[in-house]
Parts: C-alpha cells; sequence; structure tokens
C-alpha cells in the first residue's frame, strides 16, 4: 500500500510537520470552532455562548478564584474515591482471579452493580451519607470500582496456560509463578481497569455534584445555568473535558512506557502490517 | 551402562465429569514402559492424540500419572524440577521478558543472583546462535529464534534430561532442518538425554538412536526402533542411505494401518 506523504503542501512551517493526520486533526478542529461561533452568534449567548465568549469567561472565572476553588473541591473527592477503588479494586479483583471460591462469592454483586446505572442508587445515597463529602466519593467510589474490579479480574483469571506451565516446569514454586508469570502477565489489563476507572470516576465526581450536593465543577454550571450563562458553563465543562483527557493521556503514556512488549500485538498495528487484505474470518 | 530413565507400566486415564453421574474417561497411557539409556537420544512418533504429550508431561512431572513408577537414576519423579527441562512447542516464552530474561528464569527460580546467572545466560545465548538479540524481546523474533530460546531457557538449567514436544513442528522446513542439526551438535557437545516428540518421520530417524512408535486409543508403545546411522549425521547424505529409507517406509506403514485401525467405527 501506499505509505502516508510526510510532508504537507500547505503551510510548509517545517518540512514534515504537517503529516496527512495532522492535517485532519486541525481541520477537523477549525471547522468544529467555526460551527459553534457561528453558531452562537446566530441564537444568541443565552443559548450557546461561542467559543471567544467563552474563553473571556474562562479567564475570568479563573482570575476570580472561583474556577480553581470549585476544581479543589471537586478534586477532592474525586481522588479519595478513585484511589480508594483502585486500591480496594486490584487485591479484590486478583483474589477473585486467583481463587474461584472467592469469584463464586462475589461474581453476583459485581455483575449485578457494573450493569446497573449507579444515579439510580443516588437518593439511597443521600439518605445513608447525607450530601457532604462523603456522599460525593461513594458515587465516585461506585462508578469507577467496578471497572477496576473486572478488569483485573479478567486480567488474572485469563492468563494462558501456555505461559505458565514452561514456568511451573522448571520447578517454579506457587508464590513465584504469581509474581513471575500471574502479575506481570495480568498487570495491562489492570493498567486498563485504573484508565477506564479514572474517566468513569470524572464522571461520576460531576454528577454528584449535579445530583445530590451543588458544589465544586458540577455545583458551578448548576449555578450558572439559573441565570442562563452558557459562557461559564461551557468553560466548566472545558475543564472536565481536559481534565479526563489529559489525565487519561498521561495514564496511556505510563502504559506504553511500562509494557512496550504490548505494543506490537494490537489489531491497529497488525493493520498496519497487513494493510490492504481483510483480515479472513 | 545404568539406565537413565525408567518408566514401568505407566498408566493415565483423564476423568471428566460433566455433572452428576456422566463420566467421560479418556485412557491416555496404559501400561506404557521404557528405558533410556543416559545420553540416549529417543523419538517418539505416533498419531495425533495418541498420549505423547502425557508422557512428556508426566516424565517433567507437569501432571500426575495413575499407575506405575518412574524413576530417573534410580529416584522416582515427583514435582517438575531442574534435573529435567522442556521445551514446548508453542515455545512458552514470556513476552514481557527479554531474551537474555527469558533465558535466565530457571536460574532465577532457582535463587540464583543476577551476577552469578549473566555469564551462564550470555554463554547459551551464544551456544543457540542468538548473540545480539539478548535485549529483544519474543515479539520481535521469528519463530525459530523463539524456539532458540525455549531450548536456551532449558540449556541454562544445565538438566540431565530434556523433553521436547514437537519443538520444530511449527517452524518452516529449512529453519527446521537448521534447528535439526544444531540440537545434535548441542546434544552431543552437552551429553544429554533427549526425548523428542514429533509428527516427522523424518525427523524421528534422523535424529535419533531409537524411535519409539505408539498407537492410539489407550496410548502404548507400538514397536521400538534402533536406528544404526553413522554420527555425526549432517556431514553426509544421511537421508539418501538404504537404511534411512527403509526405516521410513517402515514406521510410515505402522502409523497407515494404526490410522487404518483408529478410523474404523468404534465397537463400544
Ligand atoms: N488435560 C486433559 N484433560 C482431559 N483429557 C486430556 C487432557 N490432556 C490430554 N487429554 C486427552 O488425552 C489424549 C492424549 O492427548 P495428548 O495431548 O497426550 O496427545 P498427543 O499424542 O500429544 O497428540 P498430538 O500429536 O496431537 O499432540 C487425547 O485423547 C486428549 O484428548
Ligand atoms: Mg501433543
Amino acid at each position: 500500500m501506499a505509505t502516508v506523504p510526510r510532508t504537507g503542501i500547505l503551510l510548509p512551517l517545517k518540512p514534515g510537520f504537517w503529516t496527512r493526520d495532522r492535517l485532519v486533526r486541525t481541520t477537523s478542529y477549525i471547522l468544529a470552532l467555526a460551527i459553534w461561533e457561528i453558531t452562537g452568534r446566530v441564537v444568541g449567548p443565552l443559548f450557546l455562548a461561542g467559543p471567544s465568549q467563552v474563553v473571556i469567561s474562562l479567564v475570568e472565572v479563573t482570575l476570580s478564584g472561583e474556577l480553581p476553588l470549585a476544581l479543589l473541591v471537586s478534586l477532592q473527592a474525586f481522588f479519595v474515591g478513585y484511589v480508594f477503588a483502585v486500591l480496594v479494586g486490584i487485591p479484590l479483583g486478583m483474589l477473585m482471579g486467583r481463587f474461584e471460591s472467592v469469584e463464586r462469592f462475589f461474581e453476583p454483586y459485581i455483575s449485578a452493580f457494573f450493569v446497573t446505572p449507579v444515579s439510580a442508587f443516588v437518593p439511597m445515597i443521600i439518605i445513608w451519607f447525607g450530601i457532604g463529602i462523603e456522599a460525593r466519593v461513594t458515587v465516585v467510589f461506585s462508578f469507577c470500582f467496578f471497572d477496576v474490579v473486572i478488569n483485573t479480574f479478567n486480567g488474572v483469571r485469563d492468563v494462558r496456560y501456555e505461559l505458565v506451565e514452561p514456568v511451573r516446569s522448571l520447578g517454579a514454586t506457587q508464590r513465584q509463578i504469581f509474581q513471575k508469570v500471574i502479575l506481570p502477565a495480568a498487570a495491562p489489563f489492570v493498567m486498563s481497569g485504573i484508565r477506564l476507572g479514572l474517566g468513569r470516576a470524572i464522571r461520576g465526581m460531576v454528577i454528584a455534584e449535579l445530583l445530590l450536593a451543588t458544589t465544586g465543577l458540577g455545583g458551578m454550571i448548576v449555578t450558572y445555568s439559573a441565570v442562563f450563562r452558557t459562557d461559564v458553563i461551557f468553560a466548566v465543562i472545558i475543564v472536565i473535558v481536559v481534565l479526563g483527557v489529559g489525565s487519561v493521556r498521561i495514564l496511556k503514556g505510563l502504559e506504553s512506557w511500562l509494557f512496550p512488549w504490548k505494543e506490537s500485538s494490537t489489531i491497529r498495528s497488525g493493520f498496519e502490517g497487513t494493510a490492504g487484505s481483510v483480515p479472513e474470518g | 551402562m545404568e539406565n537413565k530413565i525408567v518408566l514401568r507400566d505407566v498408566s493415565k486415564t483423564f476423568v471428566k465429569r460433566n455433572g452428576g453421574a456422566k463420566e467421560n474417561r479418556v485412557d491416555a497411557l496404559k501400561d506404557v514402559s521404557l528405558e533410556v539409556a543416559d545420553q540416549e537420544f529417543v523419538s517418539i512418533v505416533g498419531p495425533s492424540g495418541c498420549g505423547k504429550t502425557t508422557l512428556l508431561r508426566i516424565i517433567d512431572g507437569l501432571i500426575p500419572y495413575d499407575r506405575g513408577e518412574i524413576t530417573i537414576n534410580g529416584r522416582p519423579v515427583g514435582a517438575p524440577a531442574q534435573d529435567r527441562g522442556m521445551v514446548f512447542q508453542t515455545f512458552g516464552l514470556l513476552p514481557w521478558r527479554t531474551v537474555a530474561d527469558n533465558v535466565g528464569i530457571g536460574l532465577e527460580i532457582s535463587g540464583m543472583e543476577l551476577q552469578k546467572r549473566k555469564p551462564i545466560v550470555q554463554r547459551w545465548i551464544e551456544v543457540v546462535g542468538l548473540a545480539g538479540f539478548e535485549s529483544h524481546y519474543p515479539h520481535e523474533l521469528s519463530g525459530g529464534m523463539q524456539q532458540r530460546v525455549g531450548l536456551a531457557r532449558v540449556l541454562a538449567i544445565n538438566p540431565a534430561v530434556i523433553l521436547m514436544d514437537e519443538p520444530f513442528g511449527a517452524l518452516d522446513a529449512q529453519t527446521r532442518e537448521l534447528m535439526q542439526e544444531e540440537l545434535l551438535r548441542i546434544w552431543n557437545q552437552e551429553k544429554k538425554t533427549v526425548i523428542f516428540i514429533t509428527h516427522s518421520i523424518d525427523e524421528a530417524v534422523y535424529l535419533s538412536d531409537r524411535v519409539i512408535v505408539m498407537s492410539a486409543r489407550p496410548g502404548q508403545i507400538a514397536e521400538v526402533l534402533n536406528v544404526r546411522l553413522k554420527r555425526p549425521r549432517w556431514n553426509y547424505d544421511v537421508r539418501g542411505t538404504p537404511e534411512f529409507t527403509e526405516l521410513r517406509a517402515h514406521i510410515w506403514k505402522m502409523l497407515r494401518q494404526d490410522r487404518a485401525g483408529v478410523a474404523a467405527p468404534p465397537g463400544d
């Protein structure tokens, strides 16, 4: 197949900078911003503030200290809930993967909670925990806990026999097998759980602030929507998006740094190797 | 000479319970007796499912057997230990470990410290011809190279006995011949006892002192053939000799008869 051209014809800033991928991305951003701005001007800021207005408001609420404070409040609940979910979820997932009886014991609840929308439990959470930080921590925790458990569990349980047997053949003890085979084999799955859980934790954080306690970033959205300040609402949303995308990016980078041996076996890279031919089957 | 590996009436039945009283029994091995001499190279051929892998895994200690007795140098075999090593058909390398770390894992398991492991690992990497690839990951290697790592991993623990389960089955014909020749060189130099499973009659005859032909259901030894071809076998056209051709034809006929027997409708 033809290789992707590495030098652009538009804007020859630096030869090699404008790859096709970059061009597509940039065009997409410019188009989206333009449509947003034009729509904003047409319908008016009461319905939809344009990006230029949003940026101005973003700077304003940042400088006034309102946004940083809200961010701090949000991150507290997020951090406690997420870290707690990871610290409890990984050992539980490992025990479930390692011992069938532990799996039997916990599996029904894990599956049930995993498919139930956590928002449905919000009234109960208010009854049990009130609307303080404990309640928000609980929501964050229950949003991301099951991703961590299930991914860890699957990672440990599905370690391939062909990996274990040769190490056993060399006289390894059960403990050595766990350390040298099962843990490293499961590690990428555990990381996926941590990463997926992160995105869900952020969602949980905002939802808790929208539904049960008017505080933090979610609280700002509630407050400003009462006075139709769509510019501030978007400013907050941008912060949430940057927070989510940014932290997931960091974790992804961490993953490929930690597991360089995983890189080559993804579908994407396999595709490049056999580009043009559709896999049979 | 004292016999290195002795199997006496070894039997193994796999029992699978499909819930309730219903049982599924497979007689994988029935009364298998075999003696393999010190530094002997023995190959096992037989139809698919006749219990070759099962036999090897039992000798290695990976699975228990039901009846009989197995001793290596007079000591009964138990759980897997480093007096014997196994090379697997699917290589079984740990993908997160480099070549050097895969080769060194046996020594690591036995508790040898890194500084002492290093020269040993390096030596075996060189013996199997992988010098320069120490820090490569398995996915960066060809199939033949991966199996060299699998072989070096076992050689590094310096076992008296090497068990090989179709180690070259996944390789192309050319790589396979190369690996056969190298295996013979290493075997000759290191004085190991080898039990080698293969589907290739040609490979069995080329490598071995004796070829064991197994039959299926239940897995039994049907015939033991001595291969008296002159060694070393890589410096003359051993495959062109009349003895080679004769042996190959004989084994081929035996396996074919067995297949015909199995293909007949089972009278249970
Ligand atoms: N763990 C197991 N549980 C149940 N049955 C098994 C198990 N392992 C092997 N068997 C059965 O035992 C018989 C012998 O299997 P084995 O793998 O030893 O055959 P093989 O001679 O190595 O075959 P192949 O040449 O295809 O590798 C087969 O019928 C197989 O289905
Ligand atoms: Mg087999």
